[in-house]
């Protein structure tokens, strides 16, 4: 392994340490790995269910395409409709370009790293832009698949967001079958840095998931459970994902 | 706190240091993989170069070792694996049926 590869691979893990408070404001999880050459689109769904109608009904779907230019990154394109609670239907709220950075092979180091930096830029007029770096490390162990990503990101154009987003997203899972990985996740937003939030005032979740692979698609799908005040009760994810 | 963060940080760079693999080299040609079977040490990660001298992508795939990987064309590329449990890994070129192979670790 090169100097400048050791630097990053350093600094990623100390940056990923020192930032253990991050945002979540969505609830996937992504992995540290790039395939390159492969084509892939994808589907992330996510609704809400609470007692609170501020919160019901809330429904969130991104559609992106993606696309493994290089062994190290993969690049992204997707956009996010809405619905919010109450609201008759779903309107597109942003764009969003991603980008996967992995500086090394899967396996090759004791954990996998990897940093997803993504620019949001917002549909709809008076809704804020978004800046976001999200974290990867992948530590597999046995058959046990564990991955933490952080997440940092700021707001910026109209009405934006004083202060700095933090999110942390847990997932375990173990690999039964390659059509059946049931797991556990745990999503947390903790809200601006400058806005000292209470436990309960921080968005918090936790719940059994399942992944895998039929033919071509993978899928990750489960239900969260809110578990501070400022939670849904209920989150049903769906995230489909189809490979050329 | 600040220890526990030290003694993490220290056990990433022992890995940094495990880096080193013995090497393997597996090419697809004619729609198979040569060799289609090769012999590992148990308890020790591998790396498998695979490359790919034919004119498809290959797709190497193999659930038991937990990987999935494209080659394109006249390329190659180096896939990390273990360490391994004694037992046999099977894998297959998700594109073409045809091409699989084995590999013992023992």
């Amino acid at each position: 392994m090169n100097s400048i590869k050791k630097i990053t691979y350093l600094s990623a893990c100390a940056l990923a340490l020192f930032t253990a408070q991050a945002k979540a404001d969505d609830i996937s999880v992504t992995a540290p790995r790039v395939d390159k050459g492969e084509m892939s689109v994808e589907a992330k769904l996510n609704y809400d269910v609470d007692n609170n109608a501020a919160q019901d009904q809330y429904f969130s779907q991104v559609y992106g395409l993606e696309y493994g230019v290089t062994d190290y990154w993969a690049t992204e394109l997707a956009g996010e409709l809405e619905k919010d609670p109450g609201a008759d239907s779903s309107r597109l709220t942003n764009i969003k370009w991603e980008n996967l950075i992995v500086p090394f092979k899967r396996g090759e180091n004791w954990a996998d790293i990897g940093v997803e930096l993504e620019v949001e830029k917002a549909a709809q007029s008076g809704d804020p832009n978004n800046i976001e770096a999200k974290f990867l490390v992948e530590k597999d162990v046995g058959n046990f698949e564990n991955i933490a990503n952080l997440k940092i990101n700021r707001e910026f154009g109209p009405n934006a967001a004083t202060g700095i987003g933090r999110g942390l997203a847990l997932h375990t899972s173990y690999r039964l079958d390659e059509k059946f990985e049931p797991g556990l996740e745990y999503h947390a937003d903790f809200g601006q840095s400058s806005d000292n939030l209470s436990f309960n005032e921080q968005d918090h979740k936790f719940g059994p998931v399942v992944k895998g692979k039929i033919a071509s698609v993978k899928y990750d799908t489960g239900i969260l459970f809110g578990v501070s005040d400022a939670a849904a009760d209920t989150t049903a994810k769906l995230n489909l994902e189809y490979e050329f | 706190m600040r220890k526990s963060l030290i003694a993490l940080t220290l056990v990433m760079l022992a890995g940094i240091g495990n880096a080193n693999a013995a090497d393997y080299t597996i090419t697809s040609k004619d729609g198979k993989f040569d060799p289609a079977a090769i012999t590992v040490p148990a308890g020790q990660k591998i790396k498998l170069t695979v490359k790919n001298e034919s004119k498809d992508v290959v797709e190497f795939e193999s659930y038991d070792l937990d990987r999935e990987q494209k080659i394109q064309p006249g390329e190659s590329t180096d896939i990390y694996v273990g360490p391994l449990n004694a037992g046999e890994y099977p894998f297959f070129d998700d594109k073409n049926e045809d091409a699989k192979g084995t590999i013992t670790a023992q």
